[in-house]
């Protein structure tokens, strides 16, 4: 977490927006749907261009950029309490048939605490390590470790129909 | 178990997966739990079918575009913020100090008054004591509303009080102090008639006289007048306050004595008079030669006098004591002097110079302040502001 990455002198905030922007809204869609991600990484990139000659290259531009999309996200979500999670978002038709249905996945992810579901979506949708989780959300990777876990026992209990099929 | 999550993920070191995995193999739970792990993730993973991106120009729009200046509300709510705390620290500060500083004192007065209650010699002093028909207020020693340092002084601390054994005073005359206190106030007026009608109606009000009233100079341009009142003594720092208010205070003298001690000791040798009196009048009923008789009354003359000279210098001093003198000279503001107009220019220019100083002498002041309390909510400022901008970076 510590190391430093090597950003390129010559890299803007524009070519940010060029190398990473369909990531954001991509991520910003599945936290807070589709009808606010535009919105949202917008936000994101108006607040890293503000912040982007602080930024030392202690993460990567990615998972500094999620961060910025959490907080935004986070901010969004207080301002319009009925966004749900993954909304809009659904398994391909070819997808395996025993797969839990996307629907239940949403509903179940509405139960837990907004950000250890912002935490699950990252992980298991982006495919972040728990490093770059633990980078993201500013927590150790022991605590990402423990919150992935207990986020799955109880996605388990409440998906518990499905996940016994 | 807690680590099972992260081995499914391939973020165990290999030794702890090779335990998990042997775990996996024996415990038929466990694995039950891990393939729910799996068949959750793969579904989260198969998730693929969302909505394309779009606004990205907009983002490149509005970072390109300038922010516009911002008054720093953040930054100076902090700094009002820090600032306001800070006086009210101040504010607060001294009155704690103030009430820590007071409850020894109380308490130890408390003691004593609880100690006085078992006295069983304190009945009949207080009964004598003129002052036991006065409030309560006069029962102990009340530091001034407004001590001013070295002039307005109020009853001694209890430490000074003295012995009740060489006195011959009981425990209850402790608490009932005797200070004459007299005090000289100065206040220039708008119009005497109005002040002298407030003082008068004032000093009835809380059962006081007006002992003397002298005036001059009442047709002139520049009246005074000089008013004796007496107020009763717990009434003291509020007549002060009131005359105060009358009008601007030019001078002010408050003095204070505390009669306790002489007011004791003239008990003591009242007591001590009657007591020969009784003997002398005891001697006066057996006496039976012409001689005898003529020489006892003699000396029950001379006791008597003593004993009426001595309880008038005592009832006089109690009454010093009960009612504060208060002199107020009230003398009048001298007219304005009629101001040659100079036309409107030269009114209003003076006017506007006269607002333009007093503005510039406000903000000199308040600067001043700003300054004076730099020290307190500078760091309080730097402090506010680091904790939000740490707040807005978490």
């Amino acid at each position: 977490m510590s190391s430093v990455i090597d950003i390129p002198a010559a890299m803007t905030i524009e070519n940010l927006v060029d190398s990473y922007y369909d990531d954001v809204f991509r991520v910003c869609s599945k936290f807070v749907g589709p009808g606010g991600a535009e919105d949202c990484a917008q936000d994101v990139f108006v607040a890293a261009s503000r912040a982007w000659k602080r930024f030392r290259g202690e993460s990567s531009p990615k998972t500094w950029l999620f961060g910025i999309a959490k907080n935004v996200c986070r901010n969004y979500r207080r301002k319009n309490r009925e966004t749900v999670p993954l909304d809009g978002w659904s398994q391909s038709a070819d997808a395996a048939p025993d797969l839990i249905q996307a629907d239940a996945l949403r509903m179940a992810l509405t139960k837990l605490d907004p950000d250890i579901a912002r935490l699950v979506i990252l992980k298991e949708t982006e495919g972040l390590t728990y490093e770059e989780c633990a980078e993201v959300f500013r927590i150790p990777v022991g605590t990402v470790k423990s919150r992935l876990h207990n986020a799955f026992m109880k996605l388990r209990t409440l998906l518990e129909p499905e996940t016994s099929r | 178990m807690n680590d099972l999550k992260a081995f499914l993920d391939g973020e165990l070191d290999a030794a702890a997966a090779t335990t998990m995995q042997t775990r996996l193999q024996s415990d038929a739970q466990l694995a039950r739990v891990a393939e729910s792990f799996r068949r959750m993730s793969a579904s989260f993973g198969a998730l693929s079918d969302g909505p394309a991106s779009t606004g990205r120009e907009k983002v490149l729009i509005a970072i390109a575009t300038p922010k516009p200046w911002e008054f720093p509300w953040r930054t100076a709510g902090a700094i009002a913020s820090a600032f306001l705390l800070t006086m009210i620290v101040v504010e607060i500060f001294p009155i704690f100090a103030q009430s820590r500083v007071a409850s020894p004192e109380t308490a130890m007065v408390e003691g004593m008054k609880a100690r006085s209650k078992d006295s069983s010699v304190a009945a009949g002093a207080e009964a004598e004591s003129p002052a036991a028909s006065l409030p309560n207020q006069e029962d102990f020693p009340e530091r001034p509303a407004e001590p001013l340092a070295g002039t307005e002084a109020y009853a001694p601390p209890l430490t000074t009080l003295p012995s009740p054994s060489k006195s011959g005073a009981t425990v209850t005359d402790l608490f009932e102090r005797k200070v004459v206190k007299t005090a000289s106030l100065d206040v220039r007026v708008k119009s005497i008639d109005q002040a002298e009608a407030k003082v008068t109606s004032y000093v009835d009000g809380v059962r006081g006289y007006v002992e003397n009233s002298t005036s001059s100079n009442l047709d002139g341009k520049s009246p005074s007048m000089t008013l004796t009142v007496r107020v009763p003594q717990q009434k003291f720092s509020e007549a002060m306050a009131t005359f105060e208010k009358l009008g601007e205070r030019t001078a002010k003298d408050i003095q204070s004595s505390d009669v306790t001690q002489a007011i004791v000791d003239m008990d003591a040798r009242l007591k001590n008079l009657r007591s020969q009196e009784e003997t002398y009048r005891a001697i006066l009923r057996s006496a039976r030669k012409i001689g005898e008789i003529i020489d006892v009354q003699e000396r029950l003359s001379v006791i008597r006098g003593e004993i009426e000279s001595m309880q008038a210098q005592r009832d006089s001093m109690s009454k010093l004591a009960a009612l504060s003198t208060i002199t107020v000279t009230l003398s009048q503001r001298p007219p304005p002097e009629e101001a040659v107009s100079g036309g409107w220019v030269e009114d209003t220019w003076s006017s506007a110079t006269h607002a333009l100083g007093g503005a510039l002498k406000s903000l000199s002041v308040m600067g001043i302040w700003i300054l004076v309390y730099a020290p307190l909510w500078v760091p309080l400022s730097i402090v506010a502001l680091w904790g939000w901008r740490r707040a807005l970076r978490a």
